[in-house]
């Protein structure tokens, strides 16, 4: 299978934190979400990935080639954006073009100004009185602009207000009608995620706890509502977490485990999520 | 690369008003002093650190990081910073060369002045540039202001010294043959600082 994105047991150790055998698969044509909590390895793993810090084990290949060795020959075709860095303040959004023309064999001039309109980025303001969504836009602009074919997000959406994140995930969306693009994003924002991805990824204390079709992720997990009593007569292993109050029980279960007359409702990645990691865990 | 080095200039843009204005008080000086020298020195190093302020604007931009997800490398990232600095050395040359030619000064110190000022000028950056990129520009500024001063002391207090030791300078024949080693001396010392600044930033993690 030709993958978009593949990492295969990947690890990295820092002091008092920790990257433990993470697998990813991204195929080519989807867009995947990257959840998990703030310092669970999100910006970790993609800092690995790009090849800005080393890893201790494991292997990475983006675009089908490897990340260490063979980079160079996909940049062209890689468009990232991370939370924090950006052009240099002096610049303006038309001096962004003439750079990259420079920096870029497949720079598609036509492209980015139509995006910077879209966008709407004046042409003549310098980036250091842009505010963080002008910012955030004038990146995702030049990330698109060079026959890019694999869009890696880092939190791109995360500090914008809802408009400018519609606004943005929209693009996304377009850009993915393209059979042969693909986008890998993270974030924390899980409603945006939850609009747009394919596959969720879900990172935990340095380790993926799932990495699944989204659609299967929601159709196996609900929320299970019921009392104390009949909480304990329900098998253990239905059970992913759950959180007692004053109404009785509310727990994350799989539905297919589950037998008898209960209400199930309809979990959120935003559910899965939390009681993954908060829910208390049943011996 | 020359998307990176456009990216300096134009990113500088800021920084040639000031220089300019720098540049025309500095000349009422030199010529009020009727020193020469001294504009010469002042263009050189404003130049040359132009090359140090556009790596603060990088660092503070994140640039860097962000440059090594487009098609640039770790290694077209430290060879721009050593052109800008040539380029920049290269402009305060041809400024200094006007500069002398409108003061009428013999043809040959002219040329023998501002050929001095630029290999300082490239010395300073050969220097200097190996502990920005493996310290920063915070820790960097502070090694920077060592690297220009440590020597300047050496020389003023060593001047001061020897003739009190009793030792004499040695004849000036001889330090005249000197000057024709030192652009060779100057090379291998750029080789090493290029060498050098590969090695740590091939190193560094994001």
């Amino acid at each position: 299978m030709d993958y978009a994105l593949e990492l295969a047991d990947v690890s990295k150790k820092y002091e008092g934190f920790a990257l433990e055998q993470v697998n990813i698969k991204l195929s080519r044509g989807y867009i995947m979400g990257f959840i998990g909590e703030n310092g669970a390895g999100k910006t970790t793993t993609i800092k690995l990935i790009l090849d800005l810090i080393k890893r201790d084990a494991g292997r990475i290949s983006v675009l089908g080639k490897d990340n260490l060795t063979e980079l160079s020959q996909v940049k062209e075709h890689l468009g990232v954006v991370m939370e924090d860095s950006y052009f240099p303040d002096n610049l303006t959004a038309v001096n962004v073009n003439s750079i990259c023309k420079n920096l870029y064999k497949t720079w598609d001039e036509a492209k980015y100004e139509s995006l910077r309109k879209q966008f709407s980025l004046p042409g003549g303001k310098i980036i250091k009185e842009y505010s963080k969504g002008m910012k955030m836009k004038l990146s995702i602009a030049a990330a698109l602009s060079h026959g890019t074919k694999l869009l890696i997000l880092d939190e791109a959406t995360s500090g914008l207000d809802p408009i400018v994140r519609e606004e943005i995930l929209d693009v996304f969306l377009e850009f993915i009608q393209d059979e042969k693009n693909s986008v890998f994003m993270s974030s924390h924002i899980i409603s945006d995620l939850e609009k747009a991805c394919d596959y969720i990824t879900f990172i935990h204390q340095g380790k993926i706890l799932f990495s699944r079709n989204k659609d299967e992720l929601l159709e196996d997990y609900g929320v299970l509502k019921c009392s104390e009593e009949e909480f304990a007569g329900i098998d253990a292993s239905a059970v992913k977490g759950y959180r007692k109050n004053s109404f009785g029980v509310e727990a994350l279960v799989l539905k297919d485990k589950i037998r008898g007359r209960v209400t199930i409702d309809r979990a959120s990645i935003e559910d899965i999520m939390l009681y993954h990691i908060k829910g208390a865990k049943r011996q | 690369m020359r998307g990176l080095l456009i990216k300096d200039l134009i990113n500088l843009k800021k920084q040639y008003r000031v220089l300019l204005v720098m540049f025309v008080f500095y000349i009422v000086v030199s010529l009020t002093s009727g020193d020469n020298a001294f504009f010469g020195g002042v263009v050189s190093i404003m130049m040359v650190m132009l090359t140090v302020t556009s790596m603060s604007y990088d660092e503070y931009a994140k640039w860097d990081k962000y440059a090594l997800t487009m098609p640039v490398s770790r290694r077209d990232l430290v060879l721009s910073k050593y052109l800008l600095g040539l380029l920049l050395s290269g402009a305060a040359f041809v400024i200094n060369l006007l500069y002398q030619a409108s003061m009428e000064l013999p043809y040959k110190e002219a040329l023998g002045m501002a050929f001095s000022l630029a290999g300082v000028s490239i010395l300073f950056i050969s220097l200097v540039l190996p502990f920005l990129f493996k310290y920063g520009m915070e820790k960097g500024r502070l090694i920077m202001m060592l690297v220009l001063f440590i020597p300047t002391g050496i020389i003023m207090v060593g001047a001061n010294m020897i003739p009190k030791m009793g030792l004499t300078l040695p004849d000036p024949d001889v330090l005249n043959s000197l000057v024709y080693i030192l652009p060779f001396v100057l090379l291998i010392i750029v080789a090493v600082s290029i060498i050098s600044s590969l090695r740590i930033y091939q190193n560094k993690e994001f």
